[in-house]
């Protein structure tokens, strides 16, 4: 589905990709692990347009789109997810909504210039999406008030209204609590078999890595250490080294 | 000829070195608050008036004359301390255009004092006898005052020098300038740091008044004179960098007398050439600052701050029944108001328009300008030259035509300015372009130069069997009314349609909105063609109706309005620059008898505005309403009503 190879990618004088390769197959779950700093975000931004890379290439199904923008590569069907979760702050839930479902829809069809409200199906579709993230009872609420597990379900309601093909998550449990995040794993596993997406996650908790990844890709200082499922990436000794090792070291 | 280059060298090293000493001040203000400060050219003319107060006309010494800078000085540090505390501490947590807005409201105060205190009349104040001279080495002869404003600038910026990357407290105000949140939380009084570097700045900028005080014209008017070129040496040093300024300086100076050299006939227009090749360039200036420019900053936004609406409302009965009370009474205002007061009602209706294109870029495109006047210059030069040259183009030809220039020098210089520029670097370079458009119709005799095109006559359309004669001011009052409401209320569907909303959304976060598959280049470059055509419109309707144009209708200062009128009104609402017009009309008709007064009044309120109520007087309005609605639902609301209170005071349905 998604392939990309030899990405190298530097701020400045400092290098934070060197040498990455990975390929996720359809329908899959591919999570990247690794401590702060390893580049697991820079990656995620190469892989989505937000950064270009100094050398590599990225095809998605088989096209070439290393020197794709974002928005284009949206119209092939990435979904991202951010860290912080992206949302208009200043709009409502069913606003967000309504606007990522016109974006998607401006592609596919030409709307009439003089149809000033979002169609009825439109304001359905909204509704239905609201529903299936557990917001139907705020929907009028501006997005800015929102607590903070609200609104990374938002951004999962706004990305899944582009009917994406391939789910781009940075960090989807990052912040909260407990219940919040089993709440979160659940959903995601949902949606994945709903909208038959695959998925692609970058996460620290490995109580998360573990429910839901088939493949796991170990990062550390910008090198893919490992790659493998749950039990081949526990029993490298590489990655022990980077998760174990240092804080044995330590204590 | 060599002797000629070298004094024009010696000219611009004299030109560069008095930029610097004004700009020092507005570059450390910059650094350190991030608030580039209009106002400044208006502190470094009060400086001039306070040392001319001490010295008269003729200083005896040059002993003298540093003495008055020094204590100018003192007194606009004084000033300073002041503003700091009322002002530039409260602008420390509101969104980059307001402060700029905050500050241009600064600048209208200062001018209007300066009128006011010191008269509109002109002075002039001769050099120290010791200073009159000139120091003659073989065939090179050197005015001695130069040589002091040399000296004096390399002398400042090694203090400067030294004090900002030499010493302890400058290591403070480089980690302030740096990350204010982390030094605060290091321990560092970084109130007190920034009370102390605005007080230096001020004192620089009032110091640099009295010193450049000789050989310069005193009126009111000398705000401008080192305003534009302190912006630019700003910008190209890297955003408040005192080594990048210091160059820039230099370099603005010999670019002035590059000018001089090669094109003597259009004096200055060189500067913003170069500085819009510059920041197509590099951008991030000389010196890139860390933190400097706030562009793609989504916490730049802040959270009082609103968007306009997104969709039409439920019911329009109200907004009609609005709209046609609000056409009705201005359509019968040829009956009953005096000519001046109609002849400004025009005139404010053509700014609402302006104001209703800019607010297209910076409340729903976020992209903030500064040349929108010069958009507006473009149809009305166009619009009065075709009508004085009576080549029988029908008027809405003329119109569409006008339109349609609009959108395509809009689109050359987005296409060019969105691709490479945001954020600050955006609106200086629209600022040059403007400034460049102005220069040009000032030195072209085709389009009268500085007195502009006059006696434009009014038209008359032809709608095959109806003539409509607008050479009356009734009728082309009428004419203006229906224009601008046809304007308006285009606008308006555009805005509250889907391409409102896409707007919207990369306004509030362009990242966002390019993962929801939105272009945001290509909108934004929508944006500025659409803004840049009826702002042309709004420069074609308006020259008929003053059958006067002149180059100022391209000024920064004319592009100002439009901001002015949208942020009083409320940007976060469509119909807020609209009700800024009206407002700053009005005050202006009320108050135009007292030069000075007018400036002052405006400016005062448009501070208190952007401080008190960023929403605008319609977001003041709609905060109200709010919690007037929450507080008659009930007196204390009982705990499973809660929900529905939070809901009504969110604006929810």
């Amino acid at each position: 589905m998604i392939e990309c190879s030899n990405i190298y990618k530097s701020y400045g004088a400092i290098p934070v990709l060197k040498g990455i390769s990975l390929t996720v197959a359809e329908r899959e779950t591919f999570t990247i692990i690794g401590p702060n700093g390893a580049g697991k975000t820079t990656l995620f931004k190469v892989l989505t347009g937000e950064v270009p890379a100094n050398a590599g290439v990225v095809t998605f199904n088989g096209e070439n789109i290393t020197r794709l923008s974002a928005s284009a590569r949206v119209h092939r069907g990435f979904g991202r997810t951010f860290q912080v979760a992206r949302i208009l702050p200043c709009n409502s839930v069913l606003e967000n909504l309504i606007i990522a479902l016109e974006a998607r829809a401006r592609r596919t069809e030409r709307g009439s210039l003089l149809q000033l409200r979002p169609s009825d199906r439109t304001w359905d579709d909204a509704a239905e999406i609201a529903g299936r993230i557990s917001l139907l009872n705020k929907v009028d609420i501006p997005a800015r008030f929102l607590s903070h597990g609200d609104r990374k379900r938002l951004e999962l309601g706004v990305t899944l209204a582009l009917k994406p093909k391939i789910l781009m998550m940075d960090e989807p449990t990052a912040g909260m609590s407990p219940g919040d995040r089993n709440a979160t794993i659940d959903m995601i596993v949902r949606v994945k078999d709903e909208d038959r997406l695959t998925i692609m996650l970058t996460e620290h908790d490995m109580d998360v890595v573990a429910h839901l990844s088939d493949r796991i890709m170990v990062m550390n200082y910008g090198e893919a250490i490992a790659v493998g499922t749950l039990s081949d990436i526990r029993d490298n000794a590489a990655v022990r080294d980077i998760y174990l090792g240092e804080e044995i070291g330590d204590a | 000829m060599g002797m000629q280059i070298g004094f024009a060298l010696f000219n611009g090293l004299t030109v560069g070195m008095s930029i610097f000493l004004v700009a020092a001040g507005i570059t450390l203000v910059f650094g350190m608050l991030k608030i580039l400060n209009i106002a400044h050219g208006s502190f470094f003319m009060i400086g001039a008036y306070v040392a001319y107060s001490i010295i008269g006309s003729h200083p005896d010494s040059t002993l003298q004359l540093v003495f008055a800078a020094i204590l100018s000085g003192f007194v606009l540090a004084g000033l300073g301390l002041l503003l700091n505390a009322s002002v530039f501490q409260r602008l420390r947590n509101i969104g980059e255009a307001y402060s700029l807005i905050a500050t241009f409201a600064l600048l209208m105060i200062c001018n209007g004092a300066t009128k006011i205190i010191w008269g509109v009349n002109y002075h002039s104040v001769s050099a120290p006898d010791a200073l009159a001279g000139a120091v003659i080495y073989g065939s090179f002869f050197a005015p001695s005052y130069s040589l002091f404003i040399i000296g004096l600038g390399v002398l400042t910026f090694l203090a400067l020098e030294i004090v900002v990357h030499r010493s302890s407290v400058g290591k403070i105000v480089r980690a302030i300038a740096h990350d204010s949140w982390m030094a605060n939380l290091v321990g560092i009084n970084t109130s007190r740091i920034y009370a102390l570097v605005v007080m230096a700045a001020f004192f620089c900028v009032g110091m640099a008044g009295g010193l450049l005080l000789p050989n310069q014209s005193l009126t009111p008017l000398l705000f401008e004179s080192y305003l534009l070129q302190s912006f630019m040496v700003v910008i190209i040093g890297g955003l408040g960098n005192i080594r990048g300024a210091f160059i820039g300086a230099i370099m603005l100076g010999l670019i002035e007398g590059a000018n001089f050299l090669m094109l003597p006939g259009i004096p200055g227009i060189l500067v913003y050439v170069i500085l819009i090749g510059f920041l197509l360039w590099r951008p991030q200036g000389l010196f890139p600052q860390p933190g400097a420019d706030t562009a793609d900053r989504v916490e730049g936004m802040a959270e009082t701050e609103g968007v306009p609406a997104t969709m039409p409302p439920k019911s329009l009965s109200g907004g009609i029944v609005a709209a046609v009370l609000v056409v009705g009474v201005l359509a019968s205002m040829p009956f009953w108001a005096n000519a001046g007061f109609l002849f400004i009602v025009g005139f404010a209706m053509v700014e609402a328009v302006l104001a209703l294109s800019w607010n297209l870029l910076f409340g729903y495109a976020g992209l903030t300008t500064f040349g929108h006047a010069a958009f507006f210059a473009l149809g009305a030069y166009f619009v009065g030259f075709l009508l004085r040259q009576d080549t029988g183009i029908p008027f809405l030809a003329l119109l569409s035509g006008s339109l349609a220039l609009g959108a395509l020098v809009a689109f050359i210089v987005g296409f060019v300015a969105i691709r490479r520029t945001s954020g600050i670097a955006l609106g200086i370079l629209t600022l040059s372009l403007g400034e460049i458009l102005r220069r040009a119709i000032s030195y072209s005799p085709a389009l009268g130069s500085d007195d502009g095109l006059s006696g434009i006559p009014r038209p008359q359309i032809d709608l095959g069997p109806v003539l409509v004669d607008l050479s009356s001011e009734r009728a082309y009052f009428w004419f203006l009314l229906a224009a601008c409401s046809l304007v308006a209320l285009a606008l308006w569907s555009f805005t509250v349609g889907p391409m409102g909303r896409v707007l919207i959304a990369l306004r509030q976060d362009p990242v966002r909105a390019e993962f929801l598959g939105i272009d945001v280049r290509r909108y934004r470059l929508l944006a500025f063609v659409i803004s840049g055509a009826v702002a042309a419109l709004a420069g074609a309707l308006q020259a008929p109706w003053a059958q006067i144009v002149t180059p100022e209708a391209a000024s920064y200062l004319h592009s100002t309005q439009p901001m002015l009128n949208t942020l009083l009104g409320g940007s976060g609402f469509f119909w807020g620059p609209i009700v800024g017009s009206a407002i700053f009309s009005g005050i202006s008709y009320a108050t135009r008898t007292l030069a000075g007064l007018s400036e002052v009044v405006s400016g005062g309120i448009l501070l208190v505005v952007v401080l008190a109520a960023p929403g605008g007087v319609l977001g003041l309005g709609s905060r109200f309403s709010r919690t007037w609605r929450i507080g008659a639902l009930h007196k204390r609301p009982a705990v499973d009503e809660l929900a529905r209170v939070g809901k009504q005071a969110v604006g929810g349905p």
